[in-house]
């Protein structure tokens, strides 16, 4: 019999304590894995605004509740071109759109014909747009072939018809799930006339790129460079509410697991007492009975944690098919959220065999073996 | 405390308070020993000396505190005052490596044998091999040959719900011999086993004490252990 053989041969026979502690740990990845999944899949959702056009790095306005309620004016746009180190300045006015129930967001792009090759469009199929036409409209092809359309093709979008133009690709993959339009009618629709909801910079090859944000970060102090999902929720304050939810609700998971494993911990002490002080009694050291019981709460929960990521998966696949998320909820698997779950077990494992373990180490062996 | 001898004594004398000159070699020296709990006086002043090889029964009324000794010299409880050397050590001064001096030097038996329930015998003889330079087939091997020492050969897979009291006794003997102690104590071996487990038991600690030349030092009402033992010692009485 090994050590790690006694361990499993302890949690083996005590197989229903053994089962209700993997399941409060499971329960608690179970939280963790979904919240993680569910966070980090809208963060990737809510940024793709940020992957329309290829740049460098973007400018939105300073803290707003929803980036694409983001606001610069043309002007600004224009003057960040002419910023030393900025080979373009791009503005476009986006907002969300509606198709069908399978598709309830899509991003709608306006950008200015002759800003579309430095934003990086390719038309594939068809031609561009006017530019002030009211009712036509390019498809991503991406977007096209998953709503089965082709160029000359009509289309309905929140109950305005629009002629398909063309098809285009861009340099940055979600830019093809797009849909683009005059950029002119986009803000006569939306009467935000010279207004544009982010821009789309890039500096001249070898210029520093940090050097010119800070340039731009000094010169417009109403506005903010993002180059990456983290600095996001500079500008969008939703972004930092989902991080928040995240971490709260990972939490509280977190305390529902501890609470629940610490039961059972507890009352497998109790029930143990005596053992440990026969395991004094013949001669093991304080530091192996730690161990003991360090390990087997860590195997618990390890078991657990895999139980939970399985069910975590599941909890996902439904949620997906909720009505209210179809669309907007496309999961994203990051390894982070497996290293956090096992990172999760570790911790829960180690706060609630700690005090069991000291306890026992630290028994009277006396008292221990006079217990009934 | 008062000395009787058996019938196969021969031994040293131990008196009240004070330990008597030794020409012998001393497994277990007590020396003026208290343990109070409290206000409670567990253990009054005591003194004790047993030596190498010696089986002595340590016998006295109910609250006299022959376990409360015996747990003191098995350094599973702290003496109040006095000193307890075994095997030439002063217990007090080896506080941090207690649980290697319990292991190594002393194999303890206990009335309800203490077994670890769950776990097979041959898995309850191997838990103080732990820590040990052995290895685990070593352990086994050690295990399996101690049981079959003490007749459990056929049992040895067996927990302890599913065998009798006897058997139970003699896997807690094997346990208690596994890394080869040269002080066995034994509270209250047989009492709660009917003769003829008893009389098994008997023999197997006088025929272990034999071969090996081990300290036996056992608490015990039982009369039918005076027969085994060298030298019997009422404790309480002055």
């Amino acid at each position: 019999m090994t050590f790690l053989g006694l361990i499993a041969n302890n949690l083996w026979s005590r197989k229903m304590r053994s089962a209700l502690t993997a399941a409060a740990v499971a329960i608690g990845v179970m939280a963790v894995v979904a919240l993680g999944v569910l966070t980090t899949s809208l963060k990737e959702t809510a940024t793709q605004v940020l992957k329309v056009g290829t740049d460098d790095f973007t400018m939105a306005q300073k803290h707003t509740d929803d980036i694409l309620n983001s606001s610069i004016s043309q002007d600004d746009i224009a003057a960040i071109g002419r910023v030393p180190g900025v080979q373009s300045a791009v503005g476009a006015l986006l907002e969300i759109v509606s198709y069908d129930a399978d598709n309830p967001l899509i991003i709608q792009v306006g950008l200015d014909p002759a800003a579309q090759v430095p934003f990086g469009v390719d038309i594939l199929e068809g031609a561009t747009y006017s530019a002030t036409a009211p009712d036509e409209l390019m498809l991503g092809y991406v977007l096209a072939k998953k709503l089965g359309k082709r160029v000359g093709d009509t289309i309905v979008v929140d109950t305005l018809t629009y002629r398909i133009t063309g098809l285009y690709s861009t340099n940055v993959s979600f830019g093809n799930s797009t849909m683009m339009a005059p950029l002119s009618a986009l803000q006569a629709r939306n009467r935000v006339p010279g207004q544009v909801s982010l821009g789309f910079v890039r500096v001249v090859d070898g210029a520093n790129v940090d050097e010119v944000r800070k340039r731009i970060d000094d010169s417009f102090i109403a506005l903010t460079t993002i180059a990456s999902a983290e600095e996001f929720g500079r500008a969008d304050r939703n972004l930092t509410l989902i991080n928040a939810a995240n971490t709260g609700g990972s939490l509280l998971a977190a305390l529902i697991a501890i609470t629940g494993v610490l039961n059972t911990s507890l009352l497998s002490f109790f029930e143990r007492i005596r053992e440990f002080g026969v395991l004094r009694a013949v001669g093991w050291s304080r530091f192996r009975i730690i161990w003991l019981v360090l390990g087997e709460s860590l195997i618990v929960s390890v078991i657990g944690a895999a139980f939970g990521v399985l069910l975590g998966w599941v909890a996902i696949n439904v949620l997906q098919h909720l009505q209210q998320l179809r669309g907007v909820f496309i999961p994203v698997y990051g390894s982070e959220i497996f290293v956090r779950s096992l990172l999760f077990a570790i911790v829960v494992a180690f706060l609630d065999a700690l005090y069991p373990a000291i306890r026992a180490a630290f028994l009277s062996p006396v008292e221990a073996l006079r217990r009934e | 405390m008062s000395d009787q001898r058996s019938a196969t004594s021969g031994s040293s004398t131990t008196s009240g308070s004070s330990v008597i000159a030794e020409e012998t070699t001393a497994a277990i020296v007590v020396d003026h020993v208290e343990r109070r709990f409290g206000s409670t006086l567990a253990l009054a002043d005591t003194s004790l000396r047993v030596e190498a090889g010696e089986f002595v029964v340590l016998r006295g009324p109910s609250g006299c505190g022959k376990s409360t000794l015996l747990h003191c010299i098995a350094a599973l409880d702290t003496p109040t005052a006095g000193t307890i050397e075994v095997a030439g050590r002063n217990i007090a001064h080896h506080r941090s490596q207690l649980s290697r001096f319990r292991r190594d030097e002393i194999g303890i038996v206990f009335q309800l044998h203490n077994l670890v329930p769950r776990l097979s015998a041959l898995q309850n003889v191997q838990l103080p091999m732990f820590g040990t330079h052995l290895g685990r087939r070593q352990r086994v091997v050690r295990a399996e040959e101690l049981l079959e020492q003490v007749g459990l050969t056929a049992t040895m897979g067996h927990a302890p719900p599913e065998m009798s009291g006897g058997e139970r006794q003699r896997v807690a003997i094997a346990r208690a011999l596994a890394n080869h102690p040269s002080v066995l104590l034994a509270d209250e071996p047989t009492g709660s086993l009917d003769d003829d487990s008893a009389a098994l038991v008997l023999a197997l600690l006088q025929k272990f004490r034999d071969e090996s030349g081990m300290t036996i030092l056992a608490v015990s009402h039982d009369a039918r252990l005076d027969r085994a033992a060298d030298r019997i010692v009422t404790v309480g009485v002055s």
